[in-house]
């Protein structure tokens, strides 16, 4: 028993001069915070070492795998890593409110309702008017559609011609008779408008029913209450703790405060059907667990000192909040009160709660799944910890993932209904939705505006050229041979606006710069089968064939290259042609967006027709991008995934967005129009 | 040609000429509309255990591919079964042309891309497969739906093999260890029914157990099982591929259809 002990002390830390060191684990973007915090001077002499990975979810990971000892979470992490195969983890510390030090859970999911409202049971509820905190949100939205899908009035949801989330608004719509459910009901915000007005009575009790959006006097928690008290309302969905402080109960270790509202005309409803008063002990029916933090089994056979330590950090930092406050140790401005628990694994500490099955909930067998096609092992690994993160997340229908050879395996599978979406580069786009009969759902964007590349033409101040007319016999650099911005779009352009003939087409663009050209790859074996003089082509090339190099060097009048490479031109000397707008003219590179050629074609995700509706297949993806935008600490979905690069997503992609119908019409029509003239 | 088949000369729609058994009211398949359904309250857990580690047939009976646990143990009991404990006898797959049809059973009109069917018979009762297969309470069949999406490495044990017995009346043996737990999806409850085989002849001696959740095969194994024929090898002409082998859905009637455990 004492080799076992002393064996397990020797896994669970480094013992240098009788102090323990422990790894805590942190997103990168905190390293620095995290040493920062090392440096705050604490009683305990426990010692912490940062190890940083690439995001929470890799955290969890490195805790697993014995390369950091710890990690702040939250409970739909603790999710996430009790489906890890081989885990051993265990939750060690609560983070607690300063209100409620002593509460067992974050919140507590209740109903409330007029003392005088003549309900006895829960299928009772049906028909009348609803007060939430907003759409997706736990106790207003996720806990109730959970625990009222079991009862056999509430409308089944598992119809699947429509999306999940429709599914869910749609029993909603018809169980209650008026609601006011605010929020983005999709991330697509055509696809929410078109639900706001078909499911307008989940707005009809909102403070603007046409908004329906926060902030709305009607919406969160106190205002669900509100809706209750004086809308109209005759059930809110909201959380204990502000029941107690509208109706000017004490809170833990608040004492009575002022009322909105005299308790007295309010119960909760409780699961049984039975009433209770406000004033009273609530019965709640389910609730969300703390945050915490998670450890590994052997920590536990050192725990005292670094729960002290942990401790001690909170206070040192709970005045002045530092960025390591919040970022590395995931407190925050509510919760900051650091509470020991019985050691205790994380699934047991989720179904204490009747969390699991809030986390797990679904809309009625079989489940709708959308499964995405990936051709690598890597790109599988990614993919599945896709799923389970955006499942913990409450993000339908669930994603799954088909492995397929190469990219043309995964685009006939998605026509043979083998997969619902696989990923297309660039132009082939519209190739490959004609080949295999696919249409475009959603893309990625780039930059801080997150938007679509364009193909831009650079010019340098201070030369008279405001439109393409003007560079006729003139000079030419490019983005090589294949690429849309180097080739594509300048020469569908010269084509479209009738400035060369449509025959012979790279023969004409090279006679069109008749002064030059550098466009790199021209003469490859591939790009000219039949051995063309090209050489007009290539005349500008030198050792560096890079555009702005070619530009910067005087061998060129005009740059065809992309939005994102304008980063490699000094913007104080160059600017943009805007050969999108009729009458031409120029403009600084930041206004790539209105000045440029034409609209990219970016990795783009196609599906096929009739078997899932489109909304249905880029609610998950979008949904998830639209989670993850401004918390890339909780996973990373874009950066590198495992020391590789353009892992489903391109490294440099910021988000995704649904594709518009307009655009892909455009960059077909381009297609074709290169397409014939490679042709001839 | 075959007594029966899945080809418009032989398929389901004949099958009532020469099996009268198949114009019964207790058929099946049959479509599970869910808003039909009636909550089976709480019924005991369903049990099963199977043998993992012993030899195995893989036989092609001409209709589908089809594997013969050859007598080993197992049990199934629990659920709808009442006290009675049934054995595992074969279980085989039907299938469609294309992905996503091809099972027997549909929910709410919706098909999937195939469906195993596990059949045990009634060991409490009667005394052999046959005899079982004659009675009201002979058979218990575990359904699972079939999904196209990743593959299924438990299920390619089989899949491997089906090249082996292209032809009617071929059979090879899979030694392999196989776990038939491994092809079962979660335990996310089951709808029930009183029913019948699916094949003539016909016989109205199923309590079928219909798994809520597919499990998922991959497009390349759906169509390695379309390659299989249904005719015996010949000389000169070749027998016609097996490209689905489903029979379509009958009507419930006032049968029973229950539901239990979760969602």
């Amino acid at each position: 028993m004492a080799i076992k002990y002393v064996f397990l002390l020797a896994l669970a830390c480094v013992c240098v001069h009788g102090k323990s060191i422990y790894k805590i684990c942190v997103p990168a973007q905190y390293l620095q915070a995290c040493q920062e915090m090392l440096e705050v001077p604490t009683k305990s002499k426990a010692q912490l070492k940062c190890i940083a990975a690439r995001d929470r979810v890799e955290c969890l990971n490195y805790v697993q795998q014995r390369q950091a000892d710890i990690v702040p979470v939250d409970p739909e992490d603790m999710y996430v890593a009790s489906k890890i195969p081989n885990e051993d983890f265990v939750v060690i510390q609560e983070y607690r409110t300063k209100d409620e030090p002593d509460a067992p859970f974050r919140y507590e999911a209740v109903i409330v309702v007029h003392n005088d409202l003549p309900v006895n049971n829960l299928d009772q509820l049906k028909g009348l008017k609803s007060c939430h905190t907003g759409v997706n949100r736990n106790v207003g939205y996720k806990i109730p559609l959970t625990m009222l899908m079991k009862r056999a009035v509430f409308p089944k949801m598992n119809d699947h011609s429509i999306s999940p989330k429709e599914n869910e608004l749609k029993a909603l719509s018809s169980f209650f008779s008026q609601s006011c459910i605010v929020g983005k009901w999709s991330p697509d915000p055509k696809t929410n408008s078109a639900w706001k007005s078909q499911y307008r009575q989940l707005c009809s009790l909102c403070e603007h029913p046409d908004k329906c959006d926060y902030p709305d006097n009607y919406s969160g928690y106190e205002g669900a209450l509100r809706c209750l008290a004086l809308n109209g309302g005759q059930v809110a969905f909201t959380k204990v703790i502000y029941v107690r402080k509208f109706f000017g109960l004490p809170v833990g270790t608040i004492p009575a405060g002022t009322a909105e509202q005299s308790p007295d005309g309010y119960s909760y409803l409780c699961v049984d059907g039975t009433k209770v008063p406000v004033r009273e002990k609530a019965c709640s029916w389910a609730a969300r667990p703390w945050q915490g933090i998670l450890a590994h089994n052997d920590v536990l056979a050192q725990l005292t000192p670094l729960r002290e330590k942990i401790k001690q950090l909170a206070e040192a930092g709970t005045s002045s909040k530092p960025k390591w406050f919040t970022g590395v140790l995931g407190l925050s401005e509510k919760i900051y009160h650091v509470a020991d628990n019985i050691p205790i694994r994380p699934m047991d500490y989720l179904n204490k709660a009747n969390y699991t099955e809030v986390i797990e909930r679904g809309h009625g067998p079989p489940e709708t799944v959308v499964r995405l096609c990936v051709t690598s092992n890597v790109a599988l690994a990614k993919c599945r910890a896709m799923s389970v993160f955006a499942f913990s997340r409450d993000i339908r229908p669930r994603l799954d993932c088909v492995q397929e050879a190469s990219d043309t395996d995964c685009l006939k599978s998605v026509q043979d209904n083998g997969s619902d979406l696989a990923s297309v580069d660039d132009m082939n786009v519209a190739a490959a939705a004609k080949i295999y009969n696919l249409h475009p759902v959603f893309h990625e964007v780039y930059g801080d505006d997150k938007t679509n590349n364009y193909a831009v033409a650079v010019v340098k101040k201070g030369t008279s050229y405001t439109k393409m007319e003007d560079l006729r016999g003139k000079r030419s650099c490019h983005n090589s041979y294949g690429t849309f911005s180097g080739l594509v779009a300048p020469l569908y352009y010269l084509i479209n606006k009738n400035l060369i003939g449509h025959d012979q087409c790279i023969k004409n663009f090279g006679d069109f710069f008749s002064g030059g050209s550098c466009l790199p790859g021209v003469d490859k074996l591939e790009n000219n089968p039949k051995g063309d003089d090209v050489s007009k082509l290539k005349k500008q090339c030198s050792d560096d064939s890079n555009p702005s190099k070619c530009l910067q060097e005087d061998r060129g009048d005009i740059a065809f290259v992309a939005s994102a490479d304008l980063s490699s031109f000094d913007s104080s000397k160059y600017e943009l042609l805007c050969l999108n707008r009729d009458a031409g003219g120029r403009d600084s590179f930041a206004n790539n967006a209105t000045c440029n050629i034409v609209k990219s074609p970016s990795r783009t995700w196609l599906a096929a027709k009739d078997f899932l509706s489109d909304v249905s297949i880029a609610h998950t993806p979008l949904s998830l991008a639209q989670l993850l935008d401004t918390r890339t600490d909780l996973f990373n979905i874009y950066g590198e995934f495992l020391k590789n690069n353009n892992v489903i997503f391109n490294n440099a992609a910021k988000g995704l967005a649904t594709t518009e119908k307009l655009d892909f019409e455009k960059f077909k029509q381009i297609h074709d129009v290169i397409k014939g003239c490679a042709a001839a | 040609m075959a007594d029966w088949g899945y080809t418009c000369e032989n398929g389901p729609a004949t099958w009532i000429e020469k099996f009268p058994e198949a114009r019964g009211a207790r058929q099946s398949p049959v479509d599970i509309d869910t808003s039909r359904i009636s909550s089976g309250g709480s019924a005991p857990p369903l049990n099963m255990k199977y043998s993992v580690n012993h030899p195995r047939s893989v036989v092609n009976p001409g209709y589908c591919w089809r594997v013969d646990e050859n007598g080993y143990h197992s049990e199934l009991r629990g659920g709808p079964l009442g006290k009675d404990v049934y054995k595992l006898e074969q279980w085989h797959c039907h299938w469609g042309a294309k992905n996503g049809e091809g099972s027997e059973h549909t929910v709410d009109g919706r098909a999937f891309s195939g469906e195993l069917h596990f059949v045990h018979w009634n060991t409490s009762k009667y005394n052999s497969f046959s005899e079982a297969a004659g009675q009201p309470d002979g058979l218990a069949v575990l359904g699972v739906f079939l999904m196209a999406g990743s593959k299924n490495e438990e299920l390619d044990k089989v899949i491997r093999l089906l090249p082996f017995v292209t032809h009617k009346n071929d059979k090879v043996t899979l030694s392999d260890p196989l776990d038939p737990l491994k092809l079962l999806p979660p335990p996310k409850g089951y709808w029930t029914y009183p029913g019948s085989l699916t094949t003539p002849p016909c016989t109205e001696s199923v309590t079928w157990i219909l798994f809520k959740q597919p499990i998922q095969v991959s497009a390349d194994q759906l169509a390695s099982m379309r390659k299989l024929k249904c005719g015996e090898a010949s000389c000169g002409v070749e027998a016609m591929e097996l490209l689905y082998n489903y029979r379509p859905t009958l009507p419930l009637g006032n049968r029973d259809l229950r539901d239990f455990g979760g969602n």
